[in-house]
């Protein structure tokens, strides 16, 4: 029995190594016929109709009212990654977000990837120029994406008008720190955050966050402060890589 | 029957799997597709049906993740590793014996994913105090459906319609 179950074992784990040489080598990718039967939206989108207490004709209305709202915000969303590229004259790549990491949900994984032009380092934004993080991952179809609340993230940055700069990293997955502001700067709750355009990759004057808090004491060279993010990156669901500064 | 039960475990386990993805922040370390796997794995008696189950529900989860091939090996994987115990260790049919190899699918579900994930992208995840209390809550959770589940399929199908496949 356990032979046999070894034979099975290895019979499957082949097929797995040929399904992924096959994806690598672009003959077939199974990952598409997946991803494509079962789209996230498509899905998420099935799982809000309304209760089934409710008329044929009003639950029909409610599923078109549903599904235009949808719209209506991916429309807005569109509309502002255009403007930003209009008034920036950026080079934007639109990725819808199909994932998260399973063990850190600071990573996004997305539908774009080195096909697209992407390159690792460049920058994911949202709206108006809205920076979310940097790519540290590529495949042919995919990129992943580490927030600028993951631990790991660091980021250039420069503080509201007064062009006070200091290095922005995230803070346990839950909000920003901001460190290394020299103390004879002045920096006020409320201020802007903005990218440095120090980092390859990441052009300068993207809206990395606000600041919530400050401290320093007398004794330190440099004040710190708490940074919280302009959107809530749970509910990002299309971005765009900058791929041109 | 078993057909019929396998898609509607695998379905659950997508709706689940992306719901939890998109707004249940924490709850994706549920593992929708390692509990519908494990269910099925204790009640069916052919290698060839679950392992195949396996495959499917790791490619499934691998089309929506960085590393493609990480779930479809760690899911076969877990299958491997349990039904040898099975055979060796654990072979008595109680609902201790299926607590325990759900806790030991767990610990082989997230070495794995930690081992390839460091493997093949170089990076390491921060195991905090905190991500570990949620993974050994949300591990409990999952372990508590699947005892649940499998008495009551035990109790309310197998024991009237068929022999208990260990």
């Amino acid at each position: 029995m356990i032979r046999q179950n070894l034979k099975i074992f290895f019979l499957f784990v082949l097929i797995v190594i040929l399904l992924l040489l096959f994806k690598n080598g672009r003959i077939f990718d199974i990952g598409f016929v997946f991803r494509y039967w079962f789209a996230p939206s498509l899905a998420v989108n099935s799982l809000f109709e309304p209760a089934s207490d409710l008329t044929e004709e009003y639950k029909e209305l409610l599923v078109e009212n549903s599904a235009l709202r949808y719209l209506e915000e991916e429309n807005a969303e569109l509309r502002a990654l255009l403007n930003f590229q209009n008034t920036e004259k950026n080079q934007l790549v639109l990725a819808n977000v199909i994932n998260r990491d399973p063990l850190n949900r600071n990573i996004l994984i997305i539908d774009a990837g080195s096909r697209d032009g992407l390159l690792e380092g460049q920058a994911a934004v949202v709206n108006d120029g809205i920076i979310i993080g940097k790519i540290i991952d590529l495949g042919y179809d995919f990129a992943k994406i580490r927030l600028l609340t993951d631990s790991f993230s660091q980021l250039p940055v420069k503080i509201g008008n007064h062009r006070v700069s200091g290095l922005l990293s995230g803070s346990l997955g839950l909000g920003m720190e901001l460190s290394y502001i020299p103390q004879d700067q002045e920096v006020k709750i409320g201020d802007l955050v903005f990218s440095a355009g120090l980092d390859s990759g990441v052009s300068s004057g993207l809206i990395a966050g606000r600041i919530e808090e400050i401290s320093f004491s007398p004794e330190e060279v440099f004040k710190s402060a708490s940074v919280s993010p302009i959107i809530n990156y749970d509910t990002v669901s299309i971005l765009a890589i900058v791929t041109s500064l | 029957m078993r057909y019929f039960a396998a898609v509607l475990l695998f379905l659950l386990a997508a709706y689940f799997y992306f719901y939890f993805g998109f707004y249940g922040s924490n709850w994706i370390l549920l593992q929708p597709f390692l509990l519908a796997l494990l269910l099925l794995y204790f009640n069916s008696n052919s290698p060839w049906f679950y392992y195949s189950f396996a495959l499917l529900a790791g490619l499934f989860v691998d089309s929506f993740s960085g590393i493609f091939g990480l779930h479809s090996f760690t899911f076969i994987f877990i299958i491997f590793i349990l039904k040898n115990l099975q055979l060796s260790i654990f072979t008595s049919r109680n609902i201790l014996t299926v607590v325990v190899l759900s806790i030991f699918a767990f610990v082989i579900f997230y070495f794995c994913v930690y081992l390839i994930h460091f493997i093949f992208v170089g990076d390491f995840y921060v195991f905090s105090g905190r991500l570990f209390g949620q993974l050994a809550k949300m591990a409990g959770w999952g372990i508590l459906i699947v005892a649940i589940l499998h008495i009551l399929h035990f109790n309310f199908w197998v024991k009237k319609n068929e022999e208990q496949p260990f």
